[in-house]
């Protein structure tokens, strides 16, 4: 059976690219790594795409962050933008906003598990049990304990977040 | 019956059970129809999931949808090239016929050149015959180790941990889940052996196995100021990476290291002790300096705001918005050691970035400029200095 790829790369392109944001926490970066999956994928043309695409999308964000890692410790030029995007400007008080409230949910993500933090990703951009627990390696039992686990631990997380910066602006 | 544990209770509010056994999900969803217990915390537990949806939905970007067409153009572009099959069987003939060779030369090594049946044994002694081949072609393996043979090993790596088969065969260096196709897709490894004489002696040699694990042999070369004035744009040029483009990162510190002048050869022949060099104290890391905002201003220019820029809870440096002289800001930022540019929001659309290695830190400058006129301005930053 062929596949469309219009419909998945239409119902699939956003799940990556929010799937992605949330490994490389740069959202161009993260729309970058998503249409290279997709080229990897037409290329490869695998028989479930969504679930090959997420797999790929997994690897490039682990590749991207050893990349980061690297290039701190060479004397490099790492990028230019060098093609006019036609993004609406923003102030930096807009983005300095939007930074801080990333970075809360960031801290929270970073209280998890790497295995829970994957499968809440997973599920979060769309993926099934079944699919999660392909990727994570899991049986599909034991997915909706680790996604309870991780969806607890994240809201505690933020909550503490949020106390602390309450107290920060009550100094 | 037992109540419903959590992690089923969630498979329910996430309509899962349709993939949990028939049996199970129809126990569940009786139990769950009859138990008020279950039935209270089935309401807890759909407020923490509720709760964590929408903590994940603050961090969600806008997402726009490009066409698919260039995506398919890219990956017709991409397309790896086959090797044909009678080329494969050309080069495993010449493959085997070095090893027969070699294998020949390996049984007579430490034969004494003696007797009447070795007449002719200019050709077999071990000074200059088939008998020096496999030192000879040790040698020659590494005369040649710094010479780019090894490219192909460094074309095969880029998706070593992604989805390049054939590099994951030879390099194994990341041990992680590959995409799911790969071993079905998987080229014969013999095809990133460069076909030449050195390829064949380097993969049966005992430093071929040692050339497989380390992609690039090649020794960085030494640093030279550059001649002459290195033109931004050539740099910036070589060093952009296309979008998605996970090369190999060892062979690329050392390909960067040989390749010599790099931008800021252009800009100082040493490191000048600019703002990167007075705050690169790792100890002071966690802690903002106000006193670093200062060196992070373009003499000249007017300060908007000083703010600084963390990673997760950890204070990674400061920043500085200035005002250009026609009103456009220019946005100076210092990241301490440690701290990645990636992690630093995308360039806005119509700004141009450059990004520097200062010490162990980093040094990025944005703005609605040219690079040339980044890099003036970067002059004058640290001329202020």
């Amino acid at each position: 059976m062929s596949v469309d790829w219009n419909d998945v790369y239409r119902s699939t392109f956003p799940d990556l690219v929010r799937f992605l944001h949330r490994k490389v926490w740069d959202a161009e970066r993260a729309r970058d790594l998503a249409q290279e999956a997709f080229v990897r994928a037409l290329r490869h043309e695998p028989k479930r795409p969504r679930a090959w695409l997420f797999q790929v999308a997994a690897n490039l964000a682990r590749d991207e962050a050893r990349m980061v890692l690297r290039r701190k410790k060479h004397l490099a030029l790492l990028r230019v933008e060098t093609e006019l995007r036609d993004g609406s400007a923003r102030s930096p008080a807009d983005e300095l906003a939007e930074r801080e409230r990333w970075g809360r949910v960031r801290d929270a993500l970073d209280t998890l598990t790497g295995k829970d933090r994957e499968a809440l990703l997973l599920w979060d951009a769309g993926q099934s049990y079944t699919e999660i627990a392909r990727q994570t390696g899991m049986a599909v039992g034991a997915v909706g304990t680790t996604l309870a686990r991780a969806r607890r631990r994240l809201a505690d997380a933020y909550r503490v977040g949020d106390r602390e910066q309450a107290d920060v602006a009550r100094r | 019956m037992s109540h419903v544990d959590e992690g089923a209770l969630h498979a329910y509010l996430d309509g899962a059970l349709d993939e949990y056994p028939a049996g199970e999900a129809r126990r569940i969803r009786q139990h769950l129809d009859v138990c008020a217990a279950c039935a209270d915390q089935l309401a807890a537990e759909r407020r923490v999931r509720e709760e964590a949806r929408a903590i994940l939905g603050r961090a969600a970007p806008d997402v726009d949808v490009p066409g698919l067409e260039e995506l398919k153009a890219r990956a017709r572009a991409s397309q790896p090239t086959r090797t044909p099959a009678s080329a494969r069987l050309y080069r495993l003939g010449w493959v085997a016929s070095v090893v027969l060779a070699l294998g020949v030369g390996w049984l007579l090594r430490g034969e004494p050149v003696q007797g009447p049946e070795r007449t002719g044994s200019s050709a077999l002694s071990p000074a200059g015959g088939v008998a020096s081949g496999p030192s000879e072609s040790m040698d020659r393996t590494a005369a040649t180790a710094d010479e780019p043979e090894t490219a192909p090993f460094d074309e095969a790596s880029p998706g070593a941990a992604t989805d390049e088969p054939a590099a994951s065969t030879l390099v194994q260096r990341d041990a992680g889940p590959d995409a799911p196709d790969r071993a079905a897709e998987a080229t014969p490894s013999t095809d990133a052996v460069p076909p030449t004489a050195e390829g064949a002696a380097r993969l049966l040699s005992g430093t071929a196995a040692a050339g497989l694990a380390a992609p690039d042999v090649r020794a960085p070369g030494p640093f030279a100021p550059p001649s002459s004035p290195v033109t931004l744009r050539g740099v910036l040029a070589e060093r952009q990476p296309a979008p998605g483009d996970t090369p190999d990162r060892d062979a690329e510190a050392a390909e960067r290291s040989s390749q010599g002048p790099v931008l800021t050869s252009a800009l100082t022949a040493e490191p000048a002790p600019g703002p990167a060099a007075r705050r690169r104290d790792p100890g002071d890391r966690d802690e903002p300096r106000d006193a670093d905002s200062g060196s992070l201003v373009v003499p000249g220019l007017e300060l908007i705001a000083v703010l600084p820029v963390s990673e997760g809870r950890t204070f990674a440096g400061m920043r500085a918005l200035q005002r250009l002289e026609n009103g456009d800001t220019l946005e100076v930022v210092h990241l301490a050691e440690g701290a990645a540019p990636s992690t630093l929001p995308s360039v806005r659309a119509d700004n141009r970035e450059i990004v520097l290695e200062r010490g162990a830190g980093w040094i990025v400058m944005r703005a609605p400029r040219t690079e040339e006129e980044l890099l003036a301005l970067l002059q004058r930053l640290e001329a202020g200095n």
